[in-house]
């Protein structure tokens, strides 16, 4: 008794197992199977018909999933294997792949053809590993790639090195190694590289922005002359230069110059001579 | 070898300024954040992007704004009001120029550089932006400030009142000593209030502000102590800076250029270097005109030896041309006024176009540039008179070519005139000066100044109004 019922328990397993994997039998077997079944609960005691359907389902499930896995197309798979290889971070083999994620590289050659050339992995004849667009694994490492990008470098690019990317460039940020700034539309780590110990109140910094400059750089030369520096720039002889080579060193007076009266402007009023001595001004100018 | 081992002190001597720039930008600007109308866009983290933007252009020359922004990877906008703010405090200079945004064809990049400064109605043409750091006026900025900010904290310290103030105990109005005349009583010595007749009170503490005021004499403590506590990170935390300072005025400074000036330079070390030959022309042109910006990266350093030598021949070139020697004086005498402004003119214009376009101009001016290297080693400065008085005579007779023009252009535009009817003659002047520009443009005969004289008529007539307007926008 105890022999036969292990054997119809087999029957029926073995029976379902088939009928999930091949879709060309699955008639054949199930008109034998609705045969086997009748005789079958009379043997059998309720208790445990209740035990074996919940095995059936579960497997059945799960064979499921790894059939529409194996079955997706050769993106979908490399992908979850790239997502397996970022999770785990550590060197994976085609067996430890498919126990992972249920890709089996061995049976399909084109996910792993392509998955050997794809950028994001890297295989070393035995194991594949994730390779992330930068080769950073801490801090360090971190702050000196930072700072070879000397216009900065989209935070994007850096996410996938590491996990802990992110508090890691907070922190940099917050000690003053990096500058963290956002555009419009990203985050781009910047590098300091020429730290300052000066440590000034905010309000001294506002005075010395606020404070007024003339507009004309001679007046500046000329105060430095009373405090009895001698100035720098010559403003004079840059502007002599200027001249021989033809350019215009002052935009503000091209822009008043617009703005007052153009060349095509019609003049009126002949009669009223003052009207035109800015006009006399300019064209003196010129 | 010569140039290799002035190129290398050169790049030495730059590193001084570099520095300070940085310091000071890192001192005085780390928490700049430019102003926008748009608050709520602002509470995205911009601190700091003063210091970036000018650590990136310590590591150029002219670049332009656009790329800049591509390159520091910051919204152009946010990037042109940062440099729009140094330029107003005469940090950067900036230089604004019309050209084609792809630089395609050698014509249309001369003709834009040509028509610079004028409105023209053409869509291809935009206006770019250039900017520079000038560490010569960074320098002198610097002093200004830190010698005017010291004054002011020592007059608030020493609590001097330049100007007198009064105010009234009824009203609480304030006056001050330049309102002296209206005050004055005939009853007696005192002054009165305008309003109510009172006499007024004189005031102390004139600089601190009203707040403080207000609350009394602790509150003027505070703030006198506060200026204590600035006056002296002025003399001590900023020791560094001030010594600095010092160590970079011993120092030659790295000469300024001129945008065109450092751009013909690039394009012409690129040549130099074996990408093109020097000898053809066309070729010369050709990548002068298609493909200048490649090039700018490679020749930083070359650009300031040429800056050095450069400014030093044009210094004397300069001296020169503005005492005008007696035989330039006859000369003019012989000419009318008018015609003495055209022939102004005409030289910046010439000048220009054969910068641009003019295939023989465009060789001698290489010829001249050689000449004047070696004259710095071989000559002295009169000699370099001497040869700018040559220059002059080669300029003269170009203008007396460009008369015969001249009055073609004149009786046309008499003939334009009598149509029109109702112009003034000053803007008759104006329209002369249009013309020969374009003149000088075409470059080929008579055939194309016509065609040039009539196309402006064309554009006068149909685009009188958007002119205007266009003006407006660029201002």
């Amino acid at each position: 008794m105890a022999l036969k019922e292990q054997l119809d328990k087999f029957n029926k397993q073995q029976v379902k197992c088939q009928s999930t994997l091949s879709s060309i039998a699955s008639s054949r077997e199930r008109t034998s199977s609705s045969r086997q079944n009748v005789p079958l609960p009379a043997a059998i005691t309720q208790k445990k018909p209740d035990a074996a359907p919940v095995k059936f389902s579960s497997d059945t499930e799960r064979l499921q999933n790894i059939n529409n896995i194996r079955k997706a197309p050769v993106g979908a798979q490399i992908k979850r294997v790239i997502d397996l290889l970022y999770e785990r971070r550590l060197a994976l083999t085609p067996e430890q792949i498919n126990e992972w994620c249920h890709v089996d590289m061995h049976a399909n050659k084109a996910v792993f053809d392509s998955l050997r050339k794809n950028p994001k992995a890297h295989y070393d004849g035995r194991r594949f590993s994730y390779k992330a667009t930068h080769d950073v694994n801490d801090k360090n490492q971190l702050l000196s790639l930072v700072r070879k990008y000397l216009d900065g470098i989209a935070v994007v690019d850096l996410k996938d090195a590491y996990p802990n990317v992110m508090e890691d460039l907070k922190a940099l940020s917050a000690s003053g190694d990096i500058y963290l700034l956002s555009n419009s539309q990203e985050d781009i780590a910047y590098p300091n590289d020429f730290k300052c110990e000066i440590k000034v109140d905010d309000e001294f910094k506002a005075l010395f922005r606020d404070i007024n400059i003339p507009n004309d750089m001679l007046d500046v030369e000329k105060e430095l002359l009373k405090i009895g520096l001698k100035p720098a720039t010559n403003t004079a002889e840059r502007r002599a230069a200027a001249q021989t080579h033809g350019i215009s060193n002052k935009p503000k007076d091209k822009k008043k110059k617009k703005q007052e009266i153009s060349k095509r402007t019609k003049l009126t009023n002949a009669h009223l001579p003052e009207l035109f001595q800015n006009l006399n001004g300019s064209s003196s100018r010129n | 070898m010569d140039k290799s081992i002035t190129v290398v002190r050169k790049t030495v001597v730059l590193e001084p300024f570099v520095k300070l720039v940085r310091l000071l930008v890192r001192i005085f600007y780390d928490n700049y954040t430019p102003e926008s109308d748009n608050q709520q866009k602002s509470v995205k983290n911009v601190k700091g992007s003063a210091v970036i933007v000018l650590d990136a252009l310590t590591r150029r020359q002219w670049v332009r704004e656009e790329d800049l922004a591509k390159e520091v990877k910051r919204n152009a906008k946010e990037l042109r009001k940062l440099i729009r703010h140094f330029e107003e405090q005469k940090f950067v200079m900036r230089y604004h120029r019309k050209e084609t945004a792809k630089r395609a064809k050698m014509y249309s990049y001369a003709v834009g550089g040509t028509t610079d400064g004028r409105a023209e109605d053409n869509v291809k043409f935009h206006t770019h932006s250039y900017c520079c750091l000038d560490y010569a006026q960074i320098y002198d900025i610097v002093r200004y400030k830190l010698h005017r900010l010291k004054k002011k904290f020592k007059d608030e310290l020493e609590d001097r009142n330049t100007v007198q103030e009064y105010g009234c105990p009824n009203c609480k109005r304030k006056y001050n000593a330049l309102d002296a005349l209206r005050l004055i009583s005939m009853e007696d010595d005192s002054f009165h209030c305008e309003n109510c007749n009172g006499e007024l009170v004189m005031e102390c503490n004139k600089l601190i502000s009203e707040e403080v005021v207000d609350r009394g004499d602790n509150a003027r403590r505070r703030q006198r102590e506060k200026v204590k506590v600035w006056l002296q990170d002025l003399e001590g935390e900023l020791k560094p800076l001030m010594e600095l300072i010092n160590r970079v005025k011993d120092l030659p400074f790295p000469a300024f250029e001129p945008f065109p000036a450092w751009e013909a330079r690039a394009a012409k070390a690129a040549r130099e270097n074996g990408d093109f030959n020097p000898d053809d022309p066309s070729r010369s042109l050709g990548g002068y005109g298609s493909t200048p910006m490649p090039f700018l990266g490679e020749t930083k350093v070359e650009v300031n030896l040429g800056e050095g030598n450069e400014d030093v021949t044009s210094t004397g070139g300069d001296s020169s041309l503005k005492m005008l020697p007696p035989w330039m004086i006859k000369q003019g005498m012989k000419l009318t006024e008018e015609q003495r402004g055209e022939m102004r003119q005409e030289a910046n214009v010439d000048g220009e176009a054969a910068k641009l376009s003019d295939d023989k101009k465009s060789v001698m001016e290489n010829g001249d540039d050689n000449k004047d290297l070696k004259d710095e080693y071989l000559k002295a400065y009169y000699a370099a008179i001497m040869e700018q008085q040559k220059l002059a005579a080669k300029l003269n007779e170009q203008e007396s070519a460009g008369e015969s023009t001249t009055t073609d252009i004149e009786s046309a535009t008499t003939y334009s005139d009598r149509q029109v009817g109702m112009k003034s003659k000053r803007e008759e002047e104006e329209e002369d000066v249009e013309w020969e520009e374009g003149a000088s443009v075409a470059a080929n005969g008579n055939y194309k100044v016509d065609l040039n004289v009539e196309a402006e008529e064309a554009e006068e007539k149909e685009d009188g109004d958007e002119d205007d307007d266009i003006d407006w926008e660029e201002g």
